[in-house]
């Protein structure tokens, strides 16, 4: 097949190696246990990775089919690793796993009241996360869109229409 | 054109997911049915792909920017239905008296209570006649596994983060 060309190969090292480096040294360092610092180090790699490769292309060094599979292949990585990193780091429903795993049995009711207070929480938290962004303004527990915001939110609610989501959590 | 033909691919898997939503006798996991939405589309561009290019990097790349698109709509409908950011965002659009409090537009028992049916449903959590709740085989699996995955990126234990640090 075609696609085991130098360019390739080049690109398949880079991106085991980018994986490599942050399993055997960088998950130890403290920027890679955050958010952002996680979120940089794929972002930047996939943008760099994606000019040089298209770059290439455009002065035909590269094969333009083979540097959009492996821009693709990247994002596809990167995506599937931030995913999991996120969903292992603050997901809510673990959450309420690993409280079923760490006691006995307990009614909804019972677990409700266990985990609401973490729900005021994580409320806030985003909030405060967004108004960072200038997502939304206002102050304690009144907040309201911006522009940016009422854009971001209808995006979202075509998603949810596209795909009949109603009872949203 | 083998761009073209996977931007194709993947705004059909797009439409037959809305359908299959809207079908009710289908399953109710948003991933599950999209990736069955997205099993005829696949197959047709992968078959027409080998047939117009053989196995040179038109057909490779064609098929993974389809994978890469359709991973993308997963992760941005999954975004929006069960994230905390963007149901923040929704209820707030869809709020039209700037005094009301986000607690009373989005409540955290609410919050709760869609996630545990959302457990219950795909069968990580089960409910006794008693009314308790407790881990499913496939639940205690899913708690080893996500354990695992904790001590691999170094994250803190889950006491530790309950005020979460995530924008997701």
């Amino acid at each position: 097949m075609n696609l085991a060309g130098a360019e390739t190969l080049t690109g398949i090292t880079y991106l085991i190696f980018h994986f490599c480096a942050y399993a055997f040294w960088l998950r130890r360092k403290d920027l890679f246990q955050r958010e952002i610092g996680i979120f940089l180090y794929h972002f930047v790699s996939a943008t760099m990775f994606a000019f040089v490769l298209l770059s290439a292309s455009l002065i035909q060094q590269v094969d333009a089919a083979a540097a959009v599979a492996l821009v693709a292949t990247h994002g596809i990585y990167s995506i599937s690793f931030l995913e999991l990193w996120s969903l292992s780091e603050g997901s809510y429903s673990i959450g309420i796993l690993n409280e079923l795993a760490s006691g006995p049995a307990r009614s909804k009711a019972a677990l409700i009241d266990a985990r609401s207070q973490i729900g005021s929480t994580k409320k806030a938290n985003r909030l405060q996360i967004l108004s960072r962004f200038g997502i939304v303004i206002g102050e304690e527990d009144c907040w309201r869109l911006t522009t940016r915001g009422r854009y971001l939110a209808s995006v979202l609610q075509a998603l949810n229409w596209l795909t009949v989501t109603k009872q949203t959590g | 054109m083998w761009f073209i033909g996977a931007i194709s691919a993947f705004v059909i898997t797009v439409i037959a997911h809305a359908v299959l939503r809207r079908i009710k006798m289908t399953t109710g996991n948003i991933t599950v049915s999209f990736l069955i939405a997205a099993c005829l589309p696949a197959v047709i561009l992968f078959s027409w792909l080998v047939a117009r290019f053989g196995c040179a990097s038109q057909a490779w790349a064609g098929l993974l920017v389809f994978c890469f698109l359709c991973q993308l709509y997963v992760f941005l409908i999954t975004f929006a239905m069960a994230s905390v950011t963007a149901n923040c965002l929704v209820r707030l659009s869809q709020n039209q008296d700037p005094e009301t409090k986000i607690d009373s537009l989005y409540e955290s028992a609410n919050m709760v209570d869609v996630r545990i049916d959302r457990l219950k449903a795909i069968n990580l959590i089960n409910e006794t006649p008693s009314g308790l709740i407790r881990l499913t085989t496939l639940g205690e699996k899913a708690v080893h596994i996500f354990a695992r995955m904790r001590n691999f990126f170094y994250h803190r234990p889950i006491a530790s983060n309950a005020g979460d640090r995530s924008y997701f």
